[in-house]
């Protein structure tokens, strides 16, 4: 300890200096630790839609076909069926991502929540039974659309799996975009209308800020100024058809993406059955722009990639230069050496004495950047392992470099003619 | 040979500097040809009054007007000396001694509605931005702007603050701002830490140049004693301190600038922030050796004290 003291006073400024270099060289290996984790999940995301295809399926009930297809008494529960089974089936994943504007009672004006803001119109606002309702942008999605897309949460919790079906008077749980964060809090109460229906809302989520989804109309959907809402599947043919909410569910509920290895013949054999069995086929399957869907993974896969490259690189030159500036250092303390051998040290415990020094200062210094992580990261114990492990590694690499050094250092000097001065 | 090993160490500390400040920068053009070149300060805005007057046309901007039902289709009007995207020219054709021209991207299903007066010159080249490839730019670089072919905008410069710039050129209050949402690879979270990465590594670099140069300049501490006890004065001291160290250093990294600066003029991005960035770091490097000089002299010398000779 009294060495180390020596060591020290020997050169203070620099052993300062020296020390900040270790704290923000491990730094440098926890960011680069944090980051890589976090593109390999972003590409792990965008690679959900590789080698995939996609297809729109899309009723074609217009005008007098409509007229005639609910003239039907079991029309409802024949829309009912399709769009259980194709959400049932297990030949291809069956995803709803609906843009569809809700209404929210006394709402705390902002223009930008509009749903045709960007247009240049403005907030909509209209009487429902005595109270004043606000259009505001709003996505119904079903459990796929999460597992597809790496949506993030800041406070809150996601849907639970009930909350995909539709109960009567029950409340539906609410997922608000970055935007309305400091307007409404998790655990609100929200009065809605959905396709005119009033409802109750609860927030039970606030999402993380520039979260997206794929959606057909736009492979990049941005969610921040959105309110989400559970696509919620009618669990028997509906009974109360009046108003237009039975109705638009049920198409907005069949009207979903499909996502499958499988080609368009291979699609329409398998969507045979389906047909068959709810005795329905007035419906078209559209293919997806694939380029966009290609566009998104090559984008995520090249950003990995180009910031692998530059992270390993500049990692290795700063240890490289870390590396010279503490062989510097041990030349800097060459006197102190001297006087330890005349007082009896040998060689390799000099050695010793510089790769324990080394090895204590990044140990120390090392801990800095945890409470970093600790702040910054929701489970970090998994980070902290990983952290660890590799600054091990680099420890017993420097360590290793360190006592290569000193002994050719020592080598080269002629220590009787240091000795004598 | 000493001297020579410590400067190229501190070149070599400033080299990396340089390269992590042009990644940055060159992070951002990437992020923003991904973003249907719209970088992270662009600015959206409406017209709320203004008649497509321009108060002051010197600046350089980019300007991307279009209507809302339509907005892949765009009038862009350019000014100055601005980077535009990748582009694969048809061949024979150019940007030069053309104040009207389109640019179109591969996706673009019908080209029928681009006017007469704009030639198609090229392409595209960005394969990963399908936003950029969906888009027809009408380029104009004439100064009128006619409001009844959009009255959406989006705004971007390479000459600082771009809500300034705009200000100057038509007047805070005759727009109205639209939040912008960004796309591409801006969203990514791992893309936005990753300048936080860089930052720590040029950190990194500089309390690394710090020790470099005190360890160069206190390496000669015996030479400012002898020269002391030996009755050399101050002024003889610096002198000599300055034209081994200074002096060197200063001209071989101003040296090391204008390499960069050519590297900028071969290779431009769309704005010069990582030069004036590490012009700083190397200006912040004269600096640190100045100050340590003068630290150093007064510690071996006066602070001495002994007799002269």
């Amino acid at each position: 300890m009294k060495v180390r003291k020596l060591l020290f006073k020997q050169t203070p400024y620099l052993n300062v200096l020296s020390g900040v270099a270790a704290i923000l060289f491990c730094s440098l290996i926890l960011v680069l630790i944090l980051n890589l984790q976090k593109s390999n999940i972003e590409t792990t995301a965008a690679h959900q839609f590789n080698g995939k295809n996609v297809y729109q399926i899309s009723d074609n009930l217009y005008n007098e076909q409509e007229k005639l297809f609910f003239s039907n008494p079991n029309s409802f529960s024949i829309l009912y069926q399709f769009g259980q089974k194709l959400r049932q089936s297990n030949k291809f994943d069956y995803y709803n991502a609906v843009w569809q504007p809700i209404e929210l009672a006394d709402f705390k004006i902002d223009q930008q929540f509009g749903p045709y803001y960007e247009p240049g119109r403005g907030l909509q606002i209209r009487e429902f039974e005595g109270k004043s309702y606000a259009t505001v942008a709003s996505f119904q999605i079903n459990a796929k659309v999460f597992e597809y897309n790496n949506i993030g949460l800041q406070e809150g919790s996601f849907f639970s799996s009930n909350s995909y079906f539709f109960e009567e008077d029950k409340d539906i749980p609410i997922l608000l975009g970055a935007a309305y964060k400091g307007i409404y809090q998790v655990g609100d109460r929200l009065e809605l209308l959905h396709y005119s229906r009033h409802f109750n809302g609860v927030v039970t989520g606030i999402l993380k800020p520039q979260q997206r989804i794929f959606t057909m109309n736009d492979p990049e959907a941005v969610i921040d100024r959105s309110v989400i809402l559970p696509v919620r599947y009618f669990k028997e043919p509906p009974k109360n058809t009046e108003g237009i909410f039975a109705k638009a569910s049920l198409y907005s509920h069949m009207n979903g993406t499909i996502i499958t290895n499988l080609s368009p013949m291979e699609l329409r054999a398998a969507l045979e059955p389906i047909n068959v069995e709810s005795n329905f086929e007035a419906y078209s399957i559209i293919g997806a722009e694939s380029l966009s869907i290609l566009a998104l993974s090559k984008m995520t896969d090249t950003n990995r990639l180009l910031l692998f490259i530059v992270s390993i690189t500049t990692g290795f030159m700063l240890a490289g230069l870390y590396l010279w500036t503490l062989s510097l250092l041990i030349k800097r303390n060459i006197p102190v050496y001297m006087v330890m051998l005349i007082s009896g040290a040998t060689m390799d415990s000099i050695q010793m004495l510089s790769s324990r020094r080394l090895m204590l200062t990044i140990g120390i210094t090392s801990l800095f950047p945890t409470t970093l992580l600790i702040i910054i990261v929701e489970n970090p114990f998994y980070f902290l392992v990983v952290y660890y492990m590799v600054i091990v590694i680099v420890v017993l690499l420097l360590v290793g470099m360190v006592k290569l050094m000193s002994k050719k250092l020592f080598r080269r000097l002629d220590l009787v003619q240091q000795l004598k001065g | 040979m000493d001297k020579t090993r410590y400067i190229l160490i501190l070149h070599f500390i400033c080299l990396l500097a340089g390269c992590a400040f042009w990644f940055i920068s060159y992070l951002d053009q990437i992020n923003m040809i991904n973003n249907g070149y719209l970088n992270k300060d662009s600015l959206s805005f409406r017209t709320k009054g203004w008649e497509g007057k321009l108060k002051n046309h010197k600046a350089n901007y980019i300007l991307m007007q279009y209507d809302s039902i339509s907005p892949y289709f765009k009038y862009v009007h350019v000014n100055g000396h601005v980077k535009l995207p990748p582009i694969d020219y048809i061949s024979g054709m150019s940007t030069a001694e053309r104040t009207k021209y389109a640019l179109i991207g591969k996706m673009v299903g019908t080209i029928a509605n681009i006017p007469k007066s704009y030639e198609i010159i090229g392409y595209f080249h960005t394969p990963h931005s399908y936003r950029l490839q969906s888009q027809i730019w009408l380029v104009s670089k004439e100064a009128a702007i006619e409001l009844t072919n959009g009255t959406n905008f989006d705004f971007s410069t390479p000459s600082g603050n771009a809500r300034k710039v705009l200000d100057r050129l038509i007047g805070s209050e005759k727009y109205e701002l639209i939040p912008r949402d960004q796309f591409g690879t801006y969203v990514l979270e791992s893309n936005r830490m990753f300048p936080a990465f860089l930052t720590v590594s040029i950190l990194f670099l500089a309390i690394m140049k710090v020790l470099v140069i005190f360890m160069w300049i206190r390496k000669d501490n015996a030479v400012i004693k002898v020269f002391y006890f030996s009755g050399s004065s101050y002024w003889r001291i610096t002198g000599f301190l300055v034209q081994q160290k200074l002096l060197p250093y200063f001209f071989s990294s101003s040296g090391l600038l204008v390499l960069f600066l050519t590297f900028k003029f071969i290779n431009p991005l769309w704005d010069n922030v990582w030069l004036y960035k590490l012009t700083y770091f190397v200006c912040a490097g004269w600096l640190v050796l100045l100050i340590t000089l003068g630290f150093t002299i007064i510690k071996e010398s006066v602070q001495k004290g002994g007799k002269r000779f």
